[in-house]
């Protein structure tokens, strides 16, 4: 195995062990117990500026969709 | 090239300049933010000259996006942009293309109309246009969404179609007419409070492709010196399942995770990781410094072929190392700064955005980019 792709399904293990963690199951959670996830950096959409760096890299490697940027189509590019 | 890396990362650092206290407003419903961004990049794999030449390009590109809450049902957002594209690869071509691809451009806008239908759920509509020198797109799409679970849930889908034709300059720079490609795209994503601090996604996109899905002036070399325009299917089946994770750690610390699987039919597989670690900064608006990476890698397209691997029996070939099997990195910085609540800064601005990364995959290219934005609530 690459060590790119060892790296990579490490963070991926890594992703879920910290959800597992983080969460114990999917809690209701009432509007005024909302306050840790308000913020900003919490909301699904990144930085507007993000998807400038999105597009790049459909333009530069061979997959896209599913990170809210291109799926393909559009541009000479996908 | 290191110059304009330079004023861009200058501009980006003015943004504290205008983060001074002005006049007291309010918000109304309308949101214009103006962004700019600047990338280059330099390789030498460049797919316009077979896979071996200078893959030298800069884009400069100014965006315009519009966010209006007509009524309580309501809502429009609007994108307006031109990417300038300078590519020395393309410049190299012969023939009437050459002098026309010193400064392409770009223009694109995309409009999407939201309607609320009760407390719980919407539907929007959107229309894409865009062209450039030899590519022109008109694309129209519907989306849904709802809210479970007293708004822990939401569910979303969207579906969109893209109708865009391809003038075929060929491999010398000539015009040879036109042809078509068509893409559907389907979307769906469930998003999930996980408890007090976090918030997960799912989201998962399949892509059809058909068509002319070549580039015409992409070069393959052959045995013999022969050289010819690359050739690829003309359909493509691309999924991708992306997977997210957002955590706060107390008022002041947020983590994203996100990861991405892709798979299509012209046997690339790809994995993407990326992390951000927000930082909230002690000023009095909501403002967070954010370092952030990102890493993937895919395996290569049963298409594609370096300079010389091919024998000219292949139904299908490209030199074109995006498609190729590589890793790829980025790594950058990112600051948004917020006025405080009924506060604006100079010129009215109520927020600042700006965001540098380097990107470089392992076949030897490196990349730029810097994004500045800023906006006013109106």
């Amino acid at each position: 195995m690459r060590p790119r792709n060892r790296l990579v399904r490490r963070g991926l293990l890594g992703l879920f062990a910290l959800a597992t963690l983080a969460t114990g199951g999917c809690a209701t959670v009432r509007p005024w117990e909302r306050e840790g996830l308000s913020s900003q950096p919490m909301q699904a959409d990144g930085s507007p500026c993000a998807r400038f760096d999105r597009n790049v890299d459909v333009y530069r490697e061979g997959a896209a969709g599913a990170n809210g940027g291109k799926s393909g189509g559009g541009c000479g590019c996908t | 090239m290191h110059l304009t890396r330079l004023l861009v990362a200058l501009l980006c650092c003015s943004a504290p300049l205008v983060a001074q206290d002005g006049a007291v407003g309010g918000d109304q419903g309308l949101e214009i933010d103006f962004l700019v961004s600047y990338y280059d990049q330099d390789g030498e794999h460049s797919a316009v000259t077979g896979g071996t030449g200078t893959e030298k390009q800069e884009v400069l590109s100014p965006v315009v996006l519009v966010s209006w809450a007509v009524n309580e049902d309501w809502s429009l957002k609007a994108d307006l942009g031109i990417d300038q594209i300078s590519s020395a690869s393309v410049d190299r071509m012969d023939a009437e293309l050459s002098s026309a691809s010193e400064l392409d451009a770009r223009a694109f806008t995309d409009v999407t109309a939201t309607r609320r239908l009760d407390d719980r759920s919407a539907v929007s509509f959107t229309l894409g246009l865009s062209t450039e020198y030899d590519y022109r797109s008109v694309s129209a799409g519907l989306g849904y969404s709802r809210d479970f679970n007293e708004k822990n849930t939401t569910l979303a889908g969207s579906l969109r179609h893209y109708e865009d034709v391809v003038e075929l300059y060929d491999i010398d720079g000539i015009k040879r007419g036109d042809d078509s490609r068509s893409t559907t795209n389907a979307n769906v994503s469930l998003t999930q409070v996980l408890g007090q601090k976090t918030v997960g996604f799912v989201e998962f996109d399949a892509t059809i492709q058909s068509g002319f899905l070549s580039t015409p002036f992409h070069e393959v070399g052959f045995p013999n010196g022969v050289v010819v325009a690359e050739r690829l299917p003309d359909s493509r089946r691309r999924l991708a399942l992306g997977l997210g994770l957002n955590h706060s750690f107390g008022r002041n610390v947020v983590q994203r995770l996100h990861y991405r699987l892709y798979d299509d039919d012209w046997g690339i597989r790809a994995h993407s990781i990326s992390a951000e670690t927000h930082f909230r900064l002690p000023t009095a608006g909501e403002s967070w410094l954010y370092p952030f990476v990102r890493f993937h890698t895919q395996t290569a397209s049963d298409y594609f072929g370096p300079t010389g691997s091919f024998t000219g029996r292949e139904e299908f070939y490209t030199s074109d190392w995006d498609l190729a099997e590589v890793d790829t990195d980025r790594y950058g910085l990112g600051l948004r700064l917020a006025a405080p609540a009924g506060k604006k800064w100079l010129l009215g601005i109520r927020r600042t955005d700006l965001r540098v990364s380097f990107f470089t995959r392992d076949d030897g290219l490196e990349g730029f980019t810097g994004s500045f934005g800023f906006g006013w609530s109106l």
